[in-house]
This record gives C-alpha cells, sequence and structure tokens, in this order.
C-alpha cells in the first residue's frame, strides 16, 4: 500500500486530506512544518509527497522542492502541490505551463481541492 | 511653487504687459503730437520773423537764417516756396534724411480738396524717409496775413509758404527702446510660464505615479485578503466534503463537522480586523476626538489586564515620570491601541517576565514605552511586524491563530493621530514598543 507524506501548516485541511485519502487504503503519514516534514521523508520513505507551497511566511514548499530534485534519493518522488496562491506565482494551471527548474514538482492542486480530484491526482502520480 | 504663486505671477504679467502696451502707445501718440504742438510753435515764430525779411526783400538775410536755423540737429529741411510752388529759398544739407521731395506746382496742386487748410494752415504731416526714418512737416503760409497787405502792396516774393520739417527720431529712439524693454519682459514671462507649466506637469505625474503605487498597494492587500481567506475556507470545505461525500468512518465525521465550525469562528476576528483596518482611514478625518487624560487611561488599562497578567504570573508595572498632558483623540482608539499591545506584550512574555510602561512627555509631545521581557522579535521579522498579515515565526509558535493585522491597525490609528511607533527587539530579551503622540 502506498504511503504518502503530507507536508502542511494548516492541520484541518490536512486531518480531512488524510480522511480522504485513507478511505482509498493509503497510508498517509503528516507533518505542519518543514523541519518536521523533511525529518519523516528521511525516516518513513514515502511513495508522494503532497506540499504546501506557503508555509511560515515564505514560499517553504518552493525551497523544499528544489531540495529534493538535487537530492539524488528523492529525484523521482513523485510531488503534488497545493497552492492557494495562483495569483501570485502566475503559473498556469493544471501545469501545461510549468517551469521545471523554477518549480520542480509533478502536479499542482488548487486549494480549495475537490476530493475526487484530489484522489484522481494521487493514484495518476502513483501509477507512474 | 503652490498654485497660488502662479496664478500671482501669471496675473502680474499681464498687467505690466498691458501697462507696458499702454505706455507705449501713449508715447507713440502724444510724443509725436508734443513734438508737432513744439514744431507748429517753431515754425510760427520763425515765420513771424521771416516775414518782415521778406516783405522787406531782404533776401540774403532770409537765406542765412533759413541756412541757421537748418543747422539745427532736429530740422531735417527748412523751405520757403512762393505761390507758384518755386523753392525761393531751401537749407540744402539735411541734417537728419533725405526730404522726399513734391514736383508741388503752386499751393492748390496739394490743398486742391480743402481750400480751408489754405488759411488755417495745414496740420502736420508725417513722412517716411529712405531710411525708414520719421519725418513730421509743417507748413505756414505767409499768405493769411491779410492786414500786412493791407499796407504793404503784395509781391510775388512774399506770397509763398514757409515749410519746416523735424525729425521724430528722438521720440521714435525713445518707443523703440520701451518696446525692446517690453518685449524682454514678455520673453522673461513666456519662459517663466513654461517653466511653471512644467513645474505642474511633473507634479501631476508625481501624483499620478502616487496614486498608481496606491492603487497596486490596495490591489496587493486585496490579494492577500483573498489569500488569508482562502486558506480557512479550503480546510473548512475539504472537511465538509468528507461529511457530506461520505469519506472515511462515520465516527471521524462529527469530528470534520467540529474542525469546520471552529475555523469559521476564527474567520470573524479577521473580518472584524478588517473592517477595522479599513474604517482605520476613513474615519480619521471626521472622527470624534477628545482630549483625553492619559494618566486616568493607563491607570484604568492597567487594572484592566493585571489580571490577565496575573494568570500568566506576569508583573504589570506603570511608571508615569511626570503628569502627562492631555492628548487629542478618540479614546477607544488609544484604549485598543493599548490594549492591543498590552495583550500582544502579556502573550509572549514568559511566566515570571515582567512588562513596564513608561510615560513622559516635552510641551510638544508624548512617549509611552511598553516594554517586556517576553520572547523578543527575530531581526529578519522585526521590519515587517506592523506588513499586513505578517506574523513572526516564533510567534507563531505560541499563537498560532492571529490574524496579523493587530500591530498594523495599531500603526495606523497612532499616524492617524500625527504619532508614530516604533519597535527595538532581541530575541529571549524583550521587546519594547515606543509610541509618540502630539501634546494636544
Amino acid at each position: 500500500m502506498a504511503k504518502i507524506l503530507i507536508i502542511d501548516d494548516d492541520n484541518d485541511l490536512t486531518e480531512a486530506t488524510k480522511v480522504i485519502l485513507e478511505s482509498r487504503n493509503y497510508e498517509v503519514i503528516s507533518a505542519d512544518n518543514t523541519k518536521e516534514g523533511l525529518l519523516l521523508l528521511e525516516s518513513e520513505n514515502p511513495d508522494l509527497l503532497i506540499l504546501d507551497i506557503m508555509m511560515e511566511n515564505k514560499a517553504a514548499g518552493i525551497i523544499i522542492s528544489r531540495q529534493l530534485r538535487k537530492n539524488p534519493k528523492f529525484q523521482k518522488l513523485p510531488i503534488l502541490m497545493l497552492t492557494g496562491m495562483r495569483e501570485q506565482t502566475g503559473f498556469f494551471f493544471p501545469g501545461e505551463t510549468k517551469n521545471d527548474t523554477y518549480l520542480p514538482v509533478n502536479e499542482f492542486l488548487e486549494k480549495p481541492a475537490l476530493p475526487e480530484v484530489l484522489l484522481e491526482k494521487v493514484e495518476n502520480l502513483l501509477r507512474k | 511653487m503652490t498654485k497660488k504663486t502662479a496664478v500671482y505671477i501669471g496675473v502680474i504679467s499681464v498687467i505690466i504687459l498691458i501697462i507696458g502696451y499702454a505706455i507705449i502707445n501713449f508715447e507713440a501718440k502724444y510724443g509725436v503730437r508734443i513734438v508737432e504742438n513744439n514744431t507748429v510753435q517753431y515754425v510760427e515764430s520763425i515765420r513771424r520773423s521771416l516775414r518782415y525779411q521778406l516783405l522787406q526783400n531782404r533776401e540774403e538775410d532770409v537765406k542765412q537764417i533759413v541756412e541757421a536755423i537748418g543747422l539745427q540737429d532736429q530740422i531735417a529741411e527748412i523751405r520757403i516756396f512762393d505761390k507758384t510752388g518755386k523753392i525761393i529759398v531751401s537749407s540744402n544739407g539735411s541734417n537728419v534724411g533725405t526730404y522726399v521731395e513734391r514736383n508741388a506746382e503752386g499751393c492748390n496742386s496739394c490743398h486742391l480738396e480743402n481750400q480751408e487748410l489754405l488759411i488755417q494752415g495745414e496740420p502736420a504731416r508725417i513722412y517716411k524717409t529712405e531710411n525708414n526714418e520719421r519725418l513730421i512737416g509743417v507748413m505756414q503760409p505767409f499768405y493769411n496775413e491779410k492786414q500786412c497787405f493791407e499796407c504793404h502792396p503784395p509781391s510775388e516774393k512774399i506770397l509763398g509758404v514757409l515749410d519746416v520739417v523735424v525729425s521724430l527720431k528722438e521720440i521714435d529712439y525713445a518707443i523703440y527702446r520701451n518696446k525692446q524693454l517690453l518685449y524682454l519682459f514678455l520673453l522673461i514671462t513666456a519662459i517663466l510660464i513654461s517653466l511653471i507649466i512644467v513645474k505642474f506637469t511633473s507634479d501631476l505625474h508625481k501624483i499620478n505615479r502616487k496614486l498608481i503605487q496606491a492603487n497596486e498597494e490596495k490591489s496587493e492587500f486585496i490579494r492577500k485578503v483573498a489569500h488569508q481567506l482562502r486558506a480557512p475556507i479550503s480546510a473548512i470545505q475539504s472537511c465538509l466534503k468528507v461529511v457530506t461525500e461520505g469519506y472515511g468512518p462515520k465516527s471521524i465525521h462529527m469530528d470534520m463537522i467540529k474542525r469546520a465550525e471552529n475555523r469559521t469562528e476564527k474567520i470573524i476576528p479577521l473580518v472584524n480586523d478588517l473592517l477595522d483596518l479599513a474604517t482605520t482611514d476613513e474615519i480619521a478625518k471626521n472622527k470624534r476626538s477628545e482630549n483625553i487624560d492619559l494618566n486616568k487611561l493607563l491607570n484604568r488599562l492597567i487594572d484592566l489586564m493585571n489580571e490577565k497578567a496575573a494568570g500568566k504570573n506576569v508583573k504589570l508595572n506603570l511608571t508615569i515620570k511626570e503628569i502627562l498632558p492631555h492628548v487629542n483623540a478618540g479614546p477607544e482608539d488609544i484604549d485598543d491601541v493599548l490594549i492591543n499591545l498590552l495583550d500582544n506584550a502579556i502573550k509572549y512574555t514568559p511566566s515570571g517576565g515582567k512588562i513596564e510602561i513608561i510615560g513622559f512627555s516635552d510641551h510638544k509631545k508624548i512617549v509611552l514605552e511598553i516594554k517586556d521581557t517576553g520572547i523578543g522579535i527575530p531581526q529578519e521579522d522585526i521590519n515587517h511586524v506592523f506588513d499586513e498579515f505578517y506574523r513572526a515565526e516564533n510567534a507563531r509558535i505560541i499563537e498560532k491563530e492571529g490574524t496579523g493585522l493587530g500591530l498594523a491597525i495599531t500603526k495606523k490609528i497612532i499616524e492617524s493621530y500625527g504619532g508614530d511607533i516604533t519597535v527595538e527587539s532581541q530575541v529571549n530579551i524583550g521587546t519594547k514598543f515606543t509610541i509618540i503622540l502630539p501634546v494636544s
């Protein structure tokens, strides 16, 4: 069974996402800050990372995703980026014109995400 | 330069231009008139003296007199015609310019139209020489002195005209000089007005740029607000979707609904703070303000906050160095500001800490310091603490749910009364907010 790590500082959203994913029998672990998230990433070896773009006043999600792509261990780890800031980054959804150097993630999901869309994207990413 | 100054300069310039124009016109008209009158009188006096010589047939004397007169600077030419128009005597050298000769064939050749003029004497004529120099000519007939002929039988020689032509050089030069002055003034005015226009346009540009910037800031703020609202709404929606679409076990659904409810409640303070922030600007202009006794107000607030501080084992200490003068402000606003700052200080000061409020003043301003022994503000955050929605990282750990608007509102309120607020801080040592308010 696939293991999914959620790094997001919004506990309520994480809990709801967890319930939705667990209903499809995924194993879900979560962290509400980047430090803890990176530790879990090392120790738990998840199959998919769901990452919030903005945490702790900063675009922490962008920084983490760039770090992971440089690390051989996590280069292939699929990343689903949750974002509520489409306007500020100028990305086009769903990801057609995304810039892999600037933001090296596999998929975007705009908040608030509908459960079926979330599940579909997670499934797609895990199948690859 | 103000708009008023520009208008003054414009009006004064126009007045000076009008006056200058009037002076030049006056000079041109009356200056010539004066020269004309003087010439007429002069010619009359010459005629009187020449008349006698002519009557006596002393042609040589007449010639000498005429030549002497002709030598004068202003006289262009002086001549005597007989009744057939033949020149009897003439000052040959012209000092001023060439008199444009007319082939006068007797008086009638020129004066046919109005015989009256022959008797009254023709008004002065104005000529121009080839050099564009103006000349004024006055003719006086010897003819009209009928009483002379009653005794002295008229002879052909004396029946003639004295014609004196005078230069208008001096008066023309004065007019020319004044015109030059007027042109110079016009040029200066034109330059000044262009400068004013340039200044105004650049002022308008500046104002325009400021407006554009303000508009951009507002848009940026709206984006931030949207983002702030989007986070709780997204969480609420996801929690409720779990329930309505039946994800997970039923046992977890009540927890999801409670989470959604909690988040809804936390949106309310955010919305209230947003309203406060928006109204601080608008109300500032027509706010109800009164003279506030800060001594009383501070004591009341300390009493109010003491319980909360004691609950956290934090000491609250007020020192008023000298009786503070009154300040003109809305009482609720000052309450809001101080409660917000004290509330923050209590919140971020660990148990056993101390909060000091110190008030002092000089004649112009009142200074209030709120000093705590709290967690402090990290160096990288301190420049942003008054920004909307900004929260320092260590503050998030202590209180997760802040709107990040409290200090932004505080700063706006204080600035709306012409005051200022600054902050100094060291991590784990403490924070000091300093409020400066003008004395009413």
